[in-house]
């Protein structure tokens, strides 16, 4: 599931990658790509139906711009919701909250965080966040075909 | 106490960013504004020189809530503009996603941003902890509304079947006949919802106001219609620049509006107060048990027209599919554009209020592109409720004045990246 506005400069990110495993001939049959877009908390209801899930997203990691990283567990718990950390309303550290409280989320989860350079309203996703499009495709194409984790 | 300084940096449980300052001082109010802090936004500018049929595509992600809106209101602009008359089944389509979107907004403003402020929890989040199925109500019947969207239109947030003159895509019957029977056992969490808000208490404040919203004699309206207001009067929606008047103020990047008051209202509150009579009876009935009747001057109450809209909403979209199954549906081709230049306004009620769409269109591009947002024609109004509200409150703890002035605020469901411009500035 990518997350982000693609006219919000490197908020695009998620769709970019995205579309490259959209056009990469290595995804089994059984992935499903969703572009959640600027989902808020209909992603806790996306994430729901599912067992296993991968989301994709810009995020402020506090990083060099295009570097990303994949969190899951309490890498992901300690994500936690802050103040103004998301270009939309419920942002994905917010939807993830509630869907534990809920008991509603994967019994597998990944998040592939990038961080951005520039989130200004503008096309096109900045040279540094460019570069990282094929790594985290084919970082997530390889967890993919590797099957689920135990 | 006589003198308070609150300064609430990026108010939560909006969207957007926009911060409350108030200044007293002996009693005397110095200074209260709302202050949109959000960067402006490009739509109108990204509008120019682009194809017509695009500019719905592009003007359905300036808000992901509102997004169908948007899209809607774009569409009867391009469509005014080029001669393009929509067919009735168009028209009922148009209806019937209008009403997902107003459920889908409006479920997740009264549960997710205003019910946190009455049960006392700082977010969602407790509340999904303490009341799991309070949350999961509204998450269910959020996932009806988004799953009505797309049926119409394709897809939930920017809605891609929506096209000049109609539509690219089509619901199955077994769309519809899924969707109608889902609308039907919606009502149990619907009724709930008018319960849960019967016993939250939303707070007293009471301010003279003038209200503005669509009205068709009709029915209860949301796409076109005549503006009317609460002072009297109505006016074709050509006229929206005189109605709304838009001007700045120095500290705020979004513009206000104002008309034979100082400041006026949009959204489900005026809609309730304008077009009350033609509500569904049950919803009139929710109305009833949540003690609101027009004209009701309490912005707080805001959320309790939304909550009888909710009402409305279920109802008037059982009663459209049921026409829709009743008739079949037809697999037309759009409506195709009488001519390529022109000017057209197109208007909708959308779930925060009236929003206008006017573009020049020459030789199939847009030439000019100007939007009027329904929170940017509410933020003058909630300062002059703050600076009647302040003065009541000023007795209060420092802590409780902010809420108070926090809860104003988010009754009125303001969706501040939505409503802030870019202004073209040239020196002379």
């Amino acid at each position: 599931m990518a997350i982000g506005d693609p006219l919000r400069a490197d908020d695009g990110a998620g769709a970019a990658v995205l579309e490259g495993l959209r056009k990469s001939h290595g995804l089994p049959m059984t992935v499903r790509l969703l572009d959640a877009g600027t989902g808020g908390i209909d992603i806790t209801l996306t994430l729901g139906g599912t067992s296993r899930a991968i989301v994709v997203d810009a995020a402020d990691l506090g990083l060099r711009p295009g570097a990303w990283t994949r969190l899951c567990g309490d890498a992901l718990r300690r994500f936690g919701p802050r103040a103004a950390n998301s270009t939309h309303s419920a942002g994905l550290a917010e939807a993830l909250a509630i869907g534990e409280a809920l008991g509603l989320l994967p019994k597998e989860l990944v998040v592939y965080a990038i961080q951005p350079e520039d989130l200004s309203f503008q096309e096109g996703l900045t040279s540094s966040v460019a570069r990282a499009i094929p790594q985290v495709t084919s970082a997530i194409l390889a967890e993919v075909c590797r099957g689920p984790v135990g | 106490m006589a003198s308070v300084k609150v300064d609430v940096h990026h108010v939560t449980r909006v969207e957007g960013h926009g911060n409350i300052v108030i200044d007293v001082e002996n009693g005397e109010l110095k200074q209260c504004e709302l202050q949109v802090v959000e960067a402006p936004r490009f739509f109108e500018a990204m509008l120019r020189g682009r194809p017509f049929a695009q500019a719905s595509h592009i003007t359905s992600r300036i808000c992901g809530i509102c997004a169908v809106g948007h899209a809607t209101a774009s569409l009867r602009a391009t469509e005014k503009a080029l001669g393009v008359e929509p067919s009735p089944q168009t028209v009922l389509l148009r209806k019937l996603n209008f009403h997902g979107e107003i459920l889908d907004s409006h479920v997740l403003h009264a549960y997710m941003l205003v019910a946190p402020d009455l049960l006392g929890t700082g977010s969602v989040i407790p509340l999904a902890r303490s009341a799991p199925e309070v949350v999961l109500r509204a998450l269910r019947m959020k996932k009806l509304a988004g799953d009505l969207c797309a049926a119409i239109c394709g897809r939930h947030t920017h809605p891609i079947a929506l096209t000049v003159g109609g539509f690219t895509h089509y619901p199955s019957r077994s769309d519809l006949e899924s969707l109608r029977e889902r609308l039907a056992a919606v009502r149990a969490d619907v009724d709930a919802t008018v319960e849960l808000f019967q016993k939250l208490r939303l707070p007293d404040f009471e301010r003279e106001t003038e209200y503005l919203a669509l009205r068709k004699p009709e029915e209860y309206c949301f796409i076109d219609g005549e503006i009317a207001s609460s002072d009297g009067g109505s006016w074709p929606v050509e006229r929206y620049r005189e109605i709304t008047s838009e001007y700045l103020v120095s500290y705020s990047s979004a513009k206000r509006t104002k008309h034979q008051r100082e400041a006026y209202m949009v959204g489900a509150l005026a809609r309730f107060n304008i077009s009350f009579d033609r509500l569904h009876p049950k919803a009139k009935a929710a109305a009833s048990a949540l003690g609101i009747r027009p004209k009701c001057t309490n912005p707080y109450l805001n959320t309790a027209a939304q909550v009888v809209e909710i009402v409305h909403c279920v109802e008037d979209a059982a009663r459209i599919l049921d026409q829709l199954l009743a008739q079949g549906i037809t697999w037309e081709e759009p409506a195709k554009p009488t001519r390529l230049s022109g000017e057209g306004v197109g208007a909708c009620d959308v779930p925060r209020g009236t929003l206008y769409h006017n573009y020049r269109i020459e030789e199939g591009k847009i030439a000019a592109a100007n939007c009027i947002i329904p929170t940017g024609q509410n933020l003058a109004n909630i300062e002059a409720d703050m600076r009647a509200l302040v003065p009541k409150i000023l007795s209060r703890k420092r802590e409780e004045i902010t809420l108070a002035l926090e809860m104003l605020v988010r009754a009125y469901d303001p969706c501040i990246s939505c409503s802030t411009h870019m202004l073209e500035v040239r020196f002379v």
